[in-house]
């Protein structure tokens, strides 16, 4: 056997082993490095001595699986964390994970995942503006494409944000036969026949209770009212509730009279709490509504 | 006068919407012009560049979209199409842009589009397919000096709709080869349905979008599409293939400036847009 031959093989045993051991080749890059042969330079080999675990984590971060374009030097240092990926667990743990952060961290961030196309965010010096513009950008990427999702598909609403059930429970009032009675009966004086359409647009059945009305006509306050009506809305579908005739004092019956319409528009603002298995929510709405004046 | 452009083309991803979106920020931020961007794509990505997904999920549940309006062809016993409530008013996150409005399309659409032909004519045989979007908005396309029209990819009904009240049509297109194979056919089929409604839509010009000044394809396409003389002319100011232009269809509830959205200096495309949209008004006012 040559020297050549020896030396050859004697090397690729080595390699075989460094291949299969990741110890044993950053040990020997150590080795090496220490005797000068190994460039500071990253290059392929040097990057083999990185334990498989960061070789992992670096293939993973990189798209599609394509191999890691070099970093180039000068770039700021990568981001300590994902954004969107602690957003998808909710806006607090974000800020409590951001809060921890120097300001060149959130920096990295906003460079990292480009948050700042125009070259604004990276000016700002304080850090509470900064981690409200991370907060809002990661949010809106983590909930990216929800309003394009099948929300039937889904079995629960345990990973939707409570922002996110609110949007998807729209609540409006058709203007259709609300009337308020001023006629000689004064039994019947009261406000009857409001009525709200509710569109759930949630994977799952909701029970909504309105527990409080107020109405405002031509800016001033009219109606304060204490209720308690409830309706149940069915996974992706609609309902109405009317609500119960709201009575008025006579102050406010001659205050009405004394406006000698025929109709009035309300603004009124409804107050309702919603209960279901995935989560409970408190909302209030302002909605517009024409209301009748009957005085017969 | 208000002009009413079309942006078509039957290729996708050749720049259609982001060219309406940034034409239209541009004229009201640079010029202060009225503009009105009709989004017809069923894809509704004007919208969501515009609006963003929210209040578009907010508005499609009430019904305010341009789907409405069709599906209210469909079912005219029972419509439900409010243009008021549709409209959206001062939609961009431009802070200089502060006359852009807008009128939402909805994924919705791609359920009507297809039975849009068997639309009921009414009692007088009054109402014809293709007139729906017109009959519609009307009344509102003289507050506006500009309007327009993100096409989807194909000529079907609702594209119809769209070029029924323009007066000219613009092509977006890169320059390659599968890009601007469609372009002849357009003009022939735009042309022939001019005919056919005995209107004029001015094929007004052919926008080179993505550009990469290094791309031989690139150019010599561009040169191709310069020396054919069927086809309109080719606006000289290009627009670049730029990060920029993916940054910016993210939508931000915060405001910027217009070189902040599209990149100022010599590598942004805020000035490209600048240079495009003077170039078409110049060209505007000449056919007017």
């Amino acid at each position: 056997m040559t020297s050549r031959r020896m030396l050859s093989n004697l090397f690729r045993v080595v390699l075989e082993e460094a291949d299969k051991n990741s110890d044993f080749e950053a040990r020997l890059l150590g080795v090496l490095a220490a005797a000068g042969f190994v460039p500071i330079k990253e290059g392929a080999r040097l990057k083999r001595g990185m334990k498989q675990s960061d070789q992992r984590a670096r293939s993973d971060a990189s798209i599609g699986g394509a191999p890691e374009t070099k970093r180039p030097s000068n770039r700021r240092p990568p981001s300590v964390l994902d954004p969107v990926k602690v957003a998808r667990e909710g806006e607090e743990p974000l800020r409590a994970a951001l809060g921890k952060l120097s300001l060149d961290q959130l920096h990295d961030i906003i460079a990292d995942y480009g948050m700042d196309p125009g070259k604004l965010v990276m000016k700002w010096r304080t850090d509470k503006r900064i981690i409200d513009r991370i907060v809002e950008i990661s949010l809106t990427r983590a909930r990216k494409g929800g309003a394009f999702r099948d929300t039937t598909s889904e079995r629960s609403g345990e990973t939707l944000s409570i922002q996110a059930c609110k949007q998807r429970l729209v609540v409006e009032c058709p203007n259709s036969g609300a009337t308020f009675w001023l006629g000689p009966n004064r039994a019947t004086h009261g406000l009857h026949g409001v009525a709200i359409s509710l569109h759930n647009h949630l994977p799952f059945e909701l029970e909504l209770n309105v527990h409080r009305l107020e109405a405002r006509i031509d800016s001033i306050g009219l109606l304060d009212s204490t209720l308690n009506s409830s309706a149940t809305i069915g996974p992706a579908s609609s309902s109405n509730l009317v609500l119960p005739e709201l009575a008025l004092t006579d102050r406010q019956v001659i205050w009405l009279t004394d406006l000698k319409r025929d109709s009035v528009t309300m603004d009124i603002t409804l107050h309702w709490a919603v209960h279901s298995s995935a989560t409970n929510w408190e909302q209030s709405q302002q909605l517009r509504c024409v209301a009748k004046i009957s005085t017969t | 006068m208000t002009h009413i452009i079309s942006v078509i083309n039957f290729k996708g991803g050749v720049g259609k919407t982001t060219t309406t979106v940034a034409l239209a920020e541009t004229f009201s931020a640079e010029t202060g012009k009225r503009v009105l961007v009709i989004d017809l794509d069923p894809q509704t990505n004007s919208t969501l560049m515009l609006i963003g997904e929210d209040r578009w999920f907010d508005l499609n549940a009430k019904g305010h979209t341009l789907a409405t309006l069709f599906k209210d062809a469909l079912d005219p016993d029972n419509k439900r199409f409010d243009l008021g409530a549709a409209l959206q008013k001062r939609v961009s996150d431009v802070d200089a842009a502060r006359t852009v409005d807008l009128l939402p399309s909805s994924l919705d659409l791609i359920d009507v589009q297809d039975r849009l032909a068997g639309v009921p004519s009414g009692k007088y045989y009054a109402v014809n397919p293709v007139d729906l979007l017109s009959r519609a908005v009307k009344s509102a396309l003289d507050n506006y000096d500009l309007i327009l029209i993100d096409c989807p990819p194909n000529l079907g009904i609702i594209t119809l709709n769209g070029l029924r009240i323009s007066d000219g049509y613009i092509i977006p297109t890169i320059p390659d080869h599968l890009s601007t194979y469609g372009i002849p056919q357009i003009l022939t089929r735009v042309k022939e349905f001019g005919r056919a409604i005995d209107e004029t839509i001015e094929p007004l010009g052919i926008i080179v979008t993505k550009y990469q000044a290094n791309s031989t394809v690139h150019n010599n396409t561009i040169r191709q599409l310069k020396q054919d003389d069927d086809l309109p002319k080719v606006y000289e100011q290009v627009i670049k293939q730029s990060n920029t232009m993916s940054a910016a269809a993210e939508f931000t509830t915060s405001k910027r400036t217009l070189r902040q959205k599209y990149g100022a200096g010599a590598n942004g495309l805020a000035s490209d847009f600048i240079g495009l949209a003077t170039e078409i008004w110049a060209s505007l006012e000449v056919e007017a």
